[in-house]
């Protein structure tokens, strides 16, 4: 089986690139879109997203310099897609008045499930309360597991800022599950 | 050892997200998240190689010469533009307006002098030039006189 590195040299020396990058798609998707639904919590979202940052992928991966590995690269472009498109979803929700709870209503889809548990669904509140940074901190480390050196380095911090973020985003999550 | 200090340091964030928070949540969480529609993957396989197609920029080749070509019209484009604002510069330089009280009483001798022979040359020309008239007047007036002689 080819490597990352190799795919995308291939990617960058062939006419048909086609070849190379559904095999790095394959990959490398599920990861992506899991990673992207764990921030905004809602399929339809993740989805649009995730479309995005594989066209990005494709239309930046002759100019990738691969300083750093495929994955890292691949995971930047995709907390700075889900950082637009949080924002972008958050002055829309200001321009709206009262939209904060309807907002939350439409993305979590934990409190509309009745399988789900109070616990859960506090969890899902917490999380969504945390700054954008801390949370893709988090679930890089909590569930993709990932070393703070990759992390730093895909949100654009130091190893120290990324440990910070970890904790920090925990502490939050105590507090507010404590007050509920 | 490295390898197991990093599986340390995960484990120990791990467990005390797990104490402080739930891991119960957490697992929930995640297969929250892992829930896709059937064949979701496969999809949004097909959905992004259309996208990518779609958006494919036409590749344009040039040809060895073709880039000589090009090369060489910029070059000229660039010479002529030289070439012209520099003529330009030269023909056209831009006047410089100087009050006459600033000039140095010195520089304005020197001019007149410089001059003064241009001016005597004009003012005998207009001299000769009314001469000429005068004579001419004169000329005119005198057969008359003589006429008149020669009638009386």
């Amino acid at each position: 089986m080819q490597s990352d590195q190799e795919l995308v040299l291939e990617f960058k020396s062939s006419i048909q690139k086609e070849g190379p990058f559904t095999q790095l798609l394959k990959r490398h998707q599920q990861k992506v879109y899991y990673q992207i639904k764990r921030m905004v919590n809602n399929h339809m979202d993740a989805d649009d997203i995730a479309q995005q940052v594989w066209i990005k992928v494709w239309n930046k991966l002759d100019g990738f310099k691969m300083e750093s590995e495929f994955t890292t690269w691949l995971f930047r472009i995709a907390y700075n897609e889900t950082l637009n498109f949080i924002q972008k979803q958050q002055k829309e929700a200001l321009r709206q008045s009262d939209t904060e709870n309807i907002d939350y209503e439409k993305n979590s889809s934990a409190s509309s499930d009745p399988k789900s548990t109070q616990i859960q669904i506090a969890l899902e509140m917490a999380i969504k309360q945390l700054p954008e940074k801390q949370r893709f901190v988090f679930m890089l480390r909590y569930f993709e597991e990932l070393d703070y050196e990759k992390i730093s380095k895909i949100t654009g911090t130091t190893v120290g800022g990324a440990k910070a973020n970890y904790h920090q985003a925990l502490k939050k999550m105590e507090e507010i599950l404590k007050k509920d | 050892m490295e390898h197991n200090n990093l599986d340390n340091t995960l484990w120990e964030d791990k467990n005390l997200a797990n104490a402080l928070v739930h891991k119960a949540a957490f697992e929930q969480f995640e297969d929250h998240v892992k829930e896709v529609p059937a064949n979701y993957f496969d999809h949004q396989t097909a959905t992004i190689l259309k996208a990518v197609k779609n958006k494919k920029a036409p590749i344009i080749k040039i040809g060895l010469y073709s880039k000589i070509a090009i090369a060489a019209s910029i070059l000229t484009i660039l010479a002529t533009s030289y070439l012209y604002f520099q003529t330009k510069k030269n023909i056209d330089p831009s006047p410089v307006f100087v009050k006459i009280e600033e000039i140095p009483t010195a520089d304005l001798e020197a001019y007149v002098n410089s001059n003064e022979f241009f001016i005597e040359t004009d003012l005998q020309n207009s001299i000769n030039e009314e001469t000429a008239i005068l004579s001419k007047i004169n000329n005119n007036n005198q057969p008359n006189l003589d006429s008149n002689n020669i009638n009386n």
